[in-house]
């Protein structure tokens, strides 16, 4: 079910009355059947492998907290983590990695035709496969005491809100917002609508009136121009930060309406002045899951200059493979994991001790603060960095990829093909709506460090923008309902 | 209720309410934008070369001009740029100002029903209506109909999720009820907000009350016609392959709607009521467009020709269908683009006409 969805609008109108009368154990029981209602709607035909998985995760969990001996929790956690990752990888990756297998036998002159699965990737499944080992993981390390109650355990692992694109759960952070009464404010209403509205308005204002322009230029990169290829990837780069940041308002605002509290999954990624800020601000959910769960256990930065850029690599590399199936998305996660490293050597190279003493920090520590217009040139350099790394995320191949790149450097004089020309008034309408989303949304959230901060201006000026964003919200509602970008993941 | 009970509205014990002010002045402001947009009369509001504008150009312009019209020809681009009402009156030997056509760029059957609706006091004088219907005319898979979205009654709306008759294609049919979905959804939040197809009229219209701007309107000439000027000239149009896209956009949810059936139906009964004849009459398109028509969707275009031939024997009426260019003395040049006629083209088009309402004597009493 989409959250932009006649559907889920009736659900959500059944769900959250009944979720306001009752008392926390039934809560959970209606939350989990109404979250399986939620990921079967489409396709109830993989609601049993999560249901398996949540199982086996739950009594794994018991066991490895019921043990002291080091050695059994290990065999468990092993246990969880291999059926997790075996699961994903089948269902997920198998037929990719076997035609690469046998395209790669092919140019070796051995013919073969591996047998595929062919049934397609349930939806959500990187992302609840992420919330089980987190939970098993946090088990183990004694972070969290096992459920005892399934379905406690079963409603995180399913929580309709974030089940199917996120952001990623902890279940350190979240766990024991199920185990215990959640306690509705009207503070949390008031945000939690405040997030919705920001969610819907960035998914229909800005996406998906994006869509067809960044669609139409990265489906035919052969057909355009310099100028034309340009414009899709900044429509690109802002259709995806809107798309899916929307998405996770909706997720967060409707999850704190309810009295949850979900982790923060962006803050304002492209205000960010070097990508390991941008990486701190983008998906946090995935980045810091990464970090705590595969960088530090691969070693992290303890091990030496060359095993720690090793590490990066390797993590950003599995993180690109994340998101889908194809090298493509290899590349892209490479390519951030490269910028990454050559980030942290020039920040080792800066804390030289044969270096003069550096000015004092910045505010997030992340080296000397900078005069402002420094910090809009980062700031600018950065987002470009950025959106060179989109075309590798968006393209149909790695080949596209390449002729995307080389098409803007060299195609200056060349007229677009036909049916490759944007509609100014296309263009025009969905430039201002993202206009409207970094002045009215984005930058008071960065200046005031608050997704909140709209809620503290005065009334007139917050009725204004309320009016304005629905109004928006309704001139743009369109007659194709495009589909979340990380619903494929 | 105990603490025990299931139902004990425990989350609330610290819900402290308040008056949402600032939601309430949001909730005001948007009501006042819509009662305005409600309000504002079309004619201030709406330009009349917009599509929305146009049949109020066809009703405050073009038919005042006719006092007592025999003949009215209602249709898309297509028919405005076919036939020629001045031409048809000398071939038939009727008045000038006899033949009105109506015919309004991008519109479905139920701007063809309104407008006869809206103006029926004149047009109930009127011997015979043409119809003139395009291949998606009864098509809910064509998304120009943003006078339906504005007009439509409520229970249309509620019900336009209904069994529509297409070819069996269960992949495409799946995709269609989406589609059938969503587009309820939208004539339903249509209903309740206006915003949606009016506000962006409202600075033109602001433009237009201060003189600003330079006055576009559309053009009553000399043939009494309103040409559509929306042709698709120049070699991209002779080249079969650019006609896919455009085929794709017309059949991609190709079926036959009930409502919009429902609406010729309608029409037909006030024009037999008010004593006139009814014609459905199909416009060959481009020899080369059809070809890659039946290439692409022959089940979709045969169904479409059987369910008007069908419609025309429920209501009465006569069904002129032609399917190429040479069965009407059109050869592909008389073409603009894949369906409009150049000048040349609406010539034959229009003596064709008159030939067959001359033949079928349409305008003696019957």
């Amino acid at each position: 079910m989409q959250f932009n969805s006649f559907a889920f609008l009736i659900f959500f109108a059944v769900v959250f009355p009944l979720y306001c009368v009752l008392n926390f154990r039934w809560q959970n029981r209606m939350l989990l059947a109404a979250s399986y209602v939620f990921y079967g709607w489409a396709e109830p035909r993989f609601l049993f492998l999560m249901a398996l998985t949540t199982i086996i995760d739950f009594f794994i969990g018991m066991k490895i907290d019921d043990s002291e001996n080091a050695l059994v929790r290990k065999r468990w956690l092993i246990g969880s983590i291999v059926m997790n990752l075996t699961i994903l990888g089948v269902f997920k990756y198998y037929d990719f990695f076997a035609l690469s297998i046998a395209e790669n036998l092919k140019f070796l002159g051995i013919g073969t035709s591996p047998w595929l699965i062919k049934i397609g990737v349930p939806a959500g499944i990187s992302f609840y496969t992420f919330h089980e080992i987190s939970y098993t993981v946090d088990v183990y390390r004694k972070h969290i005491k096992a459920a005892r109650k399934f379905e406690d355990f079963a409603v995180f692992i399913s929580f309709f809100p974030q089940l199917v694109a996120g952001p990623i759960g902890r279940a350190s952070w979240q766990m024991p917002q199920f185990e215990r009464p959640r306690r509705m404010t009207w503070q949390g209403w008031c945000e939690g609508a405040l997030l919705v509205l920001f969610g819907f308005f960035k998914k229909i204002a800005v996406a998906d009136a994006l869509a067809p322009l960044a669609g139409r230029v990265f489906k035919n990169p052969g057909g355009c121009n310099s100028a034309l290829l340009l414009t899709g990837l900044y429509c690109f780069s802002i259709q995806i930060y809107a798309d899916f940041s929307g998405y996770t308002d909706i997720a967060r605002g409707l999850a704190r309406i309810m009295g949850f509290e979900l982790i923060e999954n962006f803050n304002q990624p492209y205000f960010a002045s070097n990508i390991t800020d941008f990486w701190r601000r983008w998906h946090i959910s995935l980045s810091t899951w990464l970090r705590d769960y595969l960088y530090i256990p691969l070693g992290g930065n303890r091990h030496g200059t060359f095993n720690t850029y090793r590490n990066l690599f390797l993590t950003m590399f599995l993180g690109g493979l994340w998101h889908g199936a194809s090298w493509k998305f290899a590349v892209w996660g490479s390519l951030h994991g490269i910028f990454l490293a050559v980030h942290k050597f020039m920040m080792e190279f800066k804390k030289n001790p044969s270096r003069p003493a550096p000015l004092p920090q910045g505010e997030r520590g992340e080296g000397p603060k900078d005069a402002w217009p420094v910090r809009v040139l980062k700031i600018i350099g950065t987002f470009h960095l950025v959106a060179l790394t989109w075309i590798f995320f968006s393209a149909e191949s790695i080949s596209g990829a390449f002729d995307f790149l080389k098409g803007i450097f060299t195609r200056f004089n060349t007229t677009p093909a036909r049916g490759m020309k944007i509609d100014s008034s296309e263009l025009n309408a969905a430039a201002a709506a993202a206009l409207v989303m970094i002045l009215a949304i984005d930058l008071p959230q960065f200046l005031k460090r608050d997704h909140c901060a709209m809620l503290k201006w005065p009334v007139a000026a917050r009725a204004l923008a309320f009016a304005t964003l629905f109004i928006w919200i309704v001139m743009m509602r369109g007659l194709e309902n495009v589909p979340f970008i990380y619903f494929q993941f | 209720m105990s603490r025990s009970s299931i139902f004990n509205f425990e989350s609330f014990e610290d819900f402290k309410p308040r008056v949402p002010l600032a939601l309430l002045a949001a909730a005001a402001m948007v009501l006042c934008v819509e009662a305005g947009l409600r309000l504002a009369p079309d004619t201030w509001l709406i330009p009349y070369y917009s599509r929305l504008g146009f049949r109020g150009f066809m009703e405050h312009e073009v038919l005042p001009k006719f006092d007592a019209p025999q003949i009215a020809i209602v249709g898309t681009s297509r028919a405005a740029d076919a036939i020629n009402p001045k031409a048809l009156d000398a071939a038939l030997g009727v008045p000038e100002f006899s033949t009105v056509n109506l015919s309004i760029f991008g519109s479905r059957t139920s701007d063809w029903l309104d407008i006869y609706q809206r103006n029926r006091a004149k047009l109930s004088q009127l011997k015979l209506l043409i119809v003139v219907v395009d291949e998606w005319s009864f098509s809910s898979g064509v998304g120009n109909d943003e006078q339906f979205c504005l007009d439509a009654p409520f229970t249309d709306r509620w019900n336009f999720v209904q069994p529509a008759e297409m070819p069996i294609n269960e992949k495409r049919d799946a995709a269609r009820l989406d589609y059938l979905r969503l587009k309820r959804n939208r004539l339903l939040a249509d209903w309740a907000f206006n915003m949606r197809l009016k506000l962006g009229f409202v600075p033109l219209a602001i433009a237009k009350s201060l003189h600003l701007g330079k006055k576009r309107e559309p053009v009553f000439d000399a043939f009494h016609m309103v040409r559509s000027n929306t042709a698709e000239t120049g070699k991209e149009a002779e080249d079969p392959k650019n006609y896919h896209e455009r085929i794709r956009n017309f059949y991609k949810f190709f079926d036959t709607h009930p409502i919009y059936v429902r609406h010729i139906e309608e029409l037909g009964r006030m024009v037999k009521e008010d004593g006139g004849r009814l014609v459905l009459v199909q416009l060959p398109n481009r020899h080369t467009y059809q070809d890659e028509v039946e290439k692409l969707f022959p089940l979709e275009y045969a169904q479409h020709i059987r369910v008007t031939r069908e419609l025309a024997a429920r209501t009465d009426a006569r069904f002129w269908n032609y399917r190429f260019p040479e069965d009407i003395g059109l050869a592909d040049d008389d073409y603009e683009d894949y369906c409009h006629l150049a000048m040349s083209g609406t010539e034959t088009c229009t003596k064709w006409i008159a030939d067959l309402i001359k033949k079928d004597k349409l305008l003696e009493k019957h």
